[in-house]
């Protein structure tokens, strides 16, 4: 057995951890998938840093813009994350290293390792709270290496925490203020000074939030004290949790724990120890015991903190934003036991997009019907990116502008909504409004070509018309009419305005049919069949199927059909029959073969049967 | 080379430097153009007591001189490679000072290679001044998710702009319909939607907020309109809807399902009405004459249909006030929409009493979603009614006037179709107004970018002294309950109907 653990021993602990959270940020987490959720833009203008002037935290929250925006490139967002993480690691050993006089284990850097990887995982977690959390330990570092006299230092410290207070938040000021006064009590052995700096960094506590709120920054009375996390919009909300509050406070909390350590050890050191802790202390069993308790807790707990239906709801959502459909349509169909609405829209989208819409809607379990169909139904803030989104894919200019408009006012700056902003005013002819656009995404950091493309538009209008996705969606583009509320009477109104917007047509052919309509899904037929000609989805034949058994059964002649949806008609019909129609008492059998199927959905998932609706979700934007 | 000859060489180049800085081109070509600058300030009326007027120059060139001139003083040059013209505060007030009532010349030279000079612009002071501040509401572009807005005030006189009121702080509710008794800042009314739902009326010496909903009126307190007695406050109960449509040039219809008008009196704390004022028909947008006898406001005919409900015009009418009994009088109508096929919006009467502005649109009464929605002078005396020179091919709305009578202010998308920005036109004394311009910014691109829109720019004489932390705090307050006039035996809820007492 190795009697003392080498010198290098410890880089080699480092080196080890290091790789390890290499590889968890670039093959577990992904910050790109932070950024897709998240929507971070960040612009190099005066007026976008304008915006981070006005409360406690702000400048930190620009901060975190920047690193937020960094995560959406490859590589590089992957990077920043890795060393936000070994700095935290390095300072918090730094200021943990004051107390512990004698070389400190590097296994305590493992801690905030740990906390900073789980909160990664959560995608919503705000990239600001790091920022804050790296600038704390910058600050008690150097407070705690003041060698000035103590009026200095104190009035230092005042200095110090009135610009913690401004720039990271009054949360941040509260845990420096306790981590110094922990450094004080720990280090001092003069009670009575301590004492009145105690005093003082209490009275600090509360006096500078308090004044700050009451005089100086217009904040809500519950962001007095409690301003870590950045107010966002339901869309983009982290929703806190205990590893947060376990993450900062864990400075002070450690520098306590080192310090009774500290203060075991020096009590209970004699020369006659038991020949156990001898035992202990001569040879490496306390690091080696620390490594593998970190290694257990790195490799069985940390990929437990990924809340999986979130990671494919995000997962989903940036597939198709990089209109990388077969992975999204793969990462729905993965949750497909978990279901999410967000989802089954991204789905949708991508089914169309891939070609294989009518084939392929029900792999994933349509279990709100046409709502999937229409988001905007529950007009929130959470509905409005994809809205638009959803509008533009069918040629709805207006509804495109009008939910990308309200986008922005839930998100503003996002470079998504602008961009979708440039193309609907670009189709709409209006130019100008697309230039004010423009001329904000020209300050957007990290540049992707948009802004060179489209401004060359403004200056040779005649691009407008030789561009193929604005002249086609100008030939769908419904005008002067009302827009209903209804998924069904818009999508008529675009094939009302042009017959050849194949994908309002396949959507309003699967919403009648989603929705039990069957007889409104045959006046469709003639168009339908003019898409597929030789061959029908099933779920067409399946249509005209039940609308022939429904009315007449003489006009099943009249169609042909395949011979899988025949043998499947009558396969199901079988299944049905041998449990003498009873629904209940044939779902198992019929799960296990067809759940993936028109029929199946028509008896168990339709939100007509199960009278499944959407939540009522959060009003506020 | 010797320290001296080093501190030689430095001292010419920052003498020639400060030389070329002042000296104005004398070889350059002239162009028969006017140049092409960001925002619009050529041939335009301008008080005197108005900010820089910064602006890009949007010509190509690498250097840039600019000289501000007049026939009576010398002016001042600037010199540089930037096409921005940040123009020196201190130079241009007292360029204006000097100059009250005659025209400032802004001569540009742009060097591209060789120097051009294009032709002069020509701006007129006016003889009387603006207010010093205007107030309005910044919102994102928005029909029903709005998020962070706030109540500003900007100093007209330089750029300082603050906030009255932020919704950050009160759960992001609404605010609007601000609205100031003669411009005095101090006496104010503004409302809040939504969450901490009530009106804050600001006096000469108090602040309240107020429950302004009551048993016998539809709705809380809307668009407000001061009596000039200070003591009473016109404002609107409705129902208010929207529908969105395809149309590019009015894609947002937003409509009242009834409305009527209630005066508030502050003294008494009682909101009273009239059975012309609460009939079946749809009255809205309020406004007192400047002598406070009369009352103007818009009407429509109640909802037979859909479409009539969506699509139905206003008319303008008048009816005599009396402050002293808070009575109407007999209404009389002034302008018929019929007759002019537009709706009208918005009366607002000149401090003389002798103009009305108005807005009017296709249809219905909140024209700020109607690309075609323009402003137009009624005179009371010859019972003339114009559209304004000043406006333009896109929205202008949401105007008031300045208490000299001499300025107007107003809402306008001319800038990019997209956004409402303030823009300023002098209204001269035989009726006509002048070419408008926008309320100039520090950055002179500055709204080439800005992302928000101006709603209901209001002239008020110096700054409202409350501040926004103040008015934070007075919103989670308890609101005071205002009281139904018990002298009142109709309702406010549409269609005058008795109350059973």
């Amino acid at each position: 057995m190795i009697k003392k653990v080498p010198y290098y021993g410890r880089w080699i602990f480092f080196i080890l951890l290091s790789a390890y959270i290499v590889h968890f940020i670039f093959f577990n987490i992904n910050p790109i998938f932070i950024h897709s959720a998240q929507q971070t833009s960040f612009y190099i203008n005066s007026s976008y840093f304008d915006n981070f002037l006005n409360y406690p935290g702000a400048i930190a929250e620009y901060c975190g813009s920047f690193i937020g925006s960094i995560y959406g490139i490859p590589f590089w967002g992957s990077l920043v994350a890795f060393a936000m993480i070994i700095l935290s690691m390095i300072m918090f050993y730094l200021i943990l290293s004051k107390i512990y006089k004698e070389k400190l284990s590097f296994l305590w850097m493992a801690i905030p390792a740990f906390l900073m990887l789980s909160l990664m995982q959560d995608y919503y977690f705000p990239p600001s709270v790091f920022v804050k959390a790296f600038f704390l330990l910058v600050f008690v570092y150097f407070s705690a290496s003041f060698n000035f006299n103590q009026y200095v230092k104190l009035f230092l410290i005042l200095i110090l925490s009135l610009s913690i207070y401004y720039t990271l938040g009054s949360t941040i000021l509260v845990i420096y203020l306790i981590s110094i006064l922990c450094l004080d009590v720990v280090n001092s052995k003069q009670h009575l000074k301590t004492t009145l700096k105690g005093l003082f960094y209490i009275v600090l506590l509360f006096i500078i939030p308090y004044l700050g709120q009451k005089y100086f920054f217009n904040i809500a009375d519950e962001r007095t004290w409690k301003d870590l996390v950045p107010v966002l919009p339901p869309i983009i909300k982290y929703t806190e949790t205990y590893i947060l509050n376990a993450f900062i406070f864990s400075l002070p909390v450690m520098i306590i724990f080192i310090a009774l350590i500290k203060y075991a050890e020096n009590k209970f050191h004699s020369e006659k120890q038991s020949q156990f802790v001898q035992f202990i202390n001569n040879y490496s069993i306390k690091p080696l015991l620390g490594f593998i308790v970190i290694v257990f807790i790195f490799l069985h707990f940390l990929p437990k903190q990924m809340d999986l239906s979130q990671k494919q709801k995000v997962l989903t959502a940036y597939f198709v934003s990089q209109e990388k459909w077969e992975e999204a349509i793969n990462t729905a169909i993965e949750s497909s036991d978990n279901y999410d609405y967000f989802i089954n829209i991204n789905f949708n989208r991508a089914i169309y997009n891939n070609g294989q819409f009518a084939n392929r809607i029900l792999d994933y379990p349509q279990l709100l019907g046409i709502s999937s169909f229409y988001p905007d139904a529950n007009t929130t803030g959470q509905i409005t990116i994809i809205s638009s989104d959803l509008y533009y894919e069918l040629g709805y200019i207006g509804e495109a502008l009008h939910w990308a408009y309200e986008g922005l006012s839930i998100l503003p700056w996002n470079q998504h909504l602008l961009k979708r902003l440039v193309m609907c005013n670009l189709i709409e002819g209006n130019t100008q409004a697309a230039s004010t656009y423009l001329s904000v995404l020209k300050d957007a950091a990290w540049s992707d070509g948009f802004y060179d493309k489209y401004i060359a538009y403004l200056s040779d209008t005649s691009l407008l018309s030789k561009d193929k996705e604005i002249a086609e969606k100008r030939q769908f583009m419904p005008n002067n009419s009302l827009i209903p509320n209804s998924i069904t009477h818009k999508l008529k109104i675009l094939l009302a305005k042009n017959n050849k917007n194949q994908r309002a047509l396949e959507y309003l052919a699967i919403c009648y049919l989603l929705d039990h309509k069957i007889g409104d899904f045959m006046l469709l037929y003639p168009e339908l069949k003019k898409i597929y000609p030789e061959k029908m989805p099933q779920i067409y034949e399946l249509g005209v199927i039940l609308y022939c058994y429904n009315t007449d059964r003489n006009l099943l002649n009249q169609f042909t059909f395949s011979k899988e949806t025949q043998t499947y008609f009558v396969n199901y019909s079988k299944i049905m029959k041998k449990h003498k129609n009873n629904k209940s008492l044939a779902q198992i059998e019929l799960k296990e073969n067809y759940q993936n199927t028109y029929l199946y959905y028509l008896s168990f998932l339709s939100p007509l049967v199960t009278k499944m609706e959407i939540k009522k979700r959060e009003v506020k934007n | 080379m010797t320290i001296n000859t080093c501190k030689s060489t430095l001292l010419f180049l920052i003498l020639f430097t400060l030389v070329s800085c002042n000296s104005i081109p004398t070889d350059y070509s002239k162009l028969e153009k006017t140049p092409a600058i960001y925002p619009d300030y050529t041939a335009i009326t301008i008080p005197s007591n108005i900010a820089p007027l910064n602006f890009c120059i949007e010509e190509p060139g690498t250097k840039y001189c600019i000289t501000f001139s007049s026939s009576k003083s010398k002016g001042f040059t600037i010199l540089q490679k930037s096409n921005k013209v940040i123009i020196p505060q201190s130079k241009w007030e007292r360029l204006l000072a000097e100059n009250i009532g005659n025209k400032i010349l802004i001569d540009i030279y742009v060097y591209n290679n060789q120097w051009f000079k294009y032709q002069t612009i020509e701006n007129t002071i006016a003889p009387e001044k603006i207010e010093s501040h205007l107030c309005y509401r910044l919102i994102n572009s928005v029909n029903i998710l709005w998020r962070e807005m706030g109540i500003y005030q900007r100093n007209l006189e330089n750029y300082d702009e603050k906030p009255i009121f932020l919704n950050r702080s009160t759960d992001l509710g609404c605010v609007n319909c601000h609205h100031f008794n003669k411009a005095n800042p101090k006496e104010m009314t503004l409302h809040f939607r939504k969450y901490k739902v009530g009106t804050i009326i600001t006096t000469k010496d108090s602040i309240i907020r107020l429950d302004t909903k009551t048993q016998y009126t539809m709705s809380p307190f809307a668009y407000p309109a001061w009596h000039p007695d200070g003591k009473h406050v016109a404002y609107v109960v409705n129902r208010v809807r929207q529908i969105f449509t395809s149309t590019k040039s009015y894609h947002d219809v937003v409509f009242d399902e009834a409305s009527d008008i209630v005066i508030y009196d502050i003294e008494k704390n009682t909101v009273t009405t009239s059975p012309l004022l609460s009939s079946k028909n749809r009255e809205n947008m309020p406004a007192f004459s400047p002598d406070g006898k009369y009352l103007f406001y818009i009407s429509a005919a109640p909802k037979t249909s859909d479409s009539s409900e969506i699509y139905s015009k206003y008319d303008l009418l008048m009816a005599p006030y009396d402050a002293n009994t808070n009575t109407i009088g007999q209404v009389d109508t002034i302008l018929k929409s019929k007759e002019i096929d537009k709706s009208i919006s918005y009366p607002r009467i000149s401090p003389d009493g002798r103009y009305l502005l108005l807005t009017m649109c296709r249809y219905s009464y909140f024209p700020i979603f109607d690309k075609y929605a323009d402003l137009y002078i009624f005179d009371l005396k010859s019972k003339k009614l114009s559209p304004l020179e000043c406006n333009s091919p896109y929205t202008d709305s949401y105007h008031t006037w300045s208490q000299t009578g001499r300025w107007i202010v107003f809402s306008s998308k001319r800038m990019d179709d997209a956004f409402t920005r303030p823009f300023i036109a002098y209204f001269d004394a035989s009726g006509h107004a002048h070419k408008a311009f926008v309320i100039p910014q520090k950055n002179p691109a500055f709204y080439k970018t800005y992302l928000k829109n101006y709603n209901l720019p209001e002239f008020i004489n110096g700054e409202v002294n409350i501040s926004d932390i103040q008015l934070r705090d007075l919103v989670q307050t308890n609101p005071k309950k205002v009281k139904f006039d018990e002298k009142i035996d109709i309702d406010g809820l549409s269609g005058a109907s008795y109350i059973k007492k």
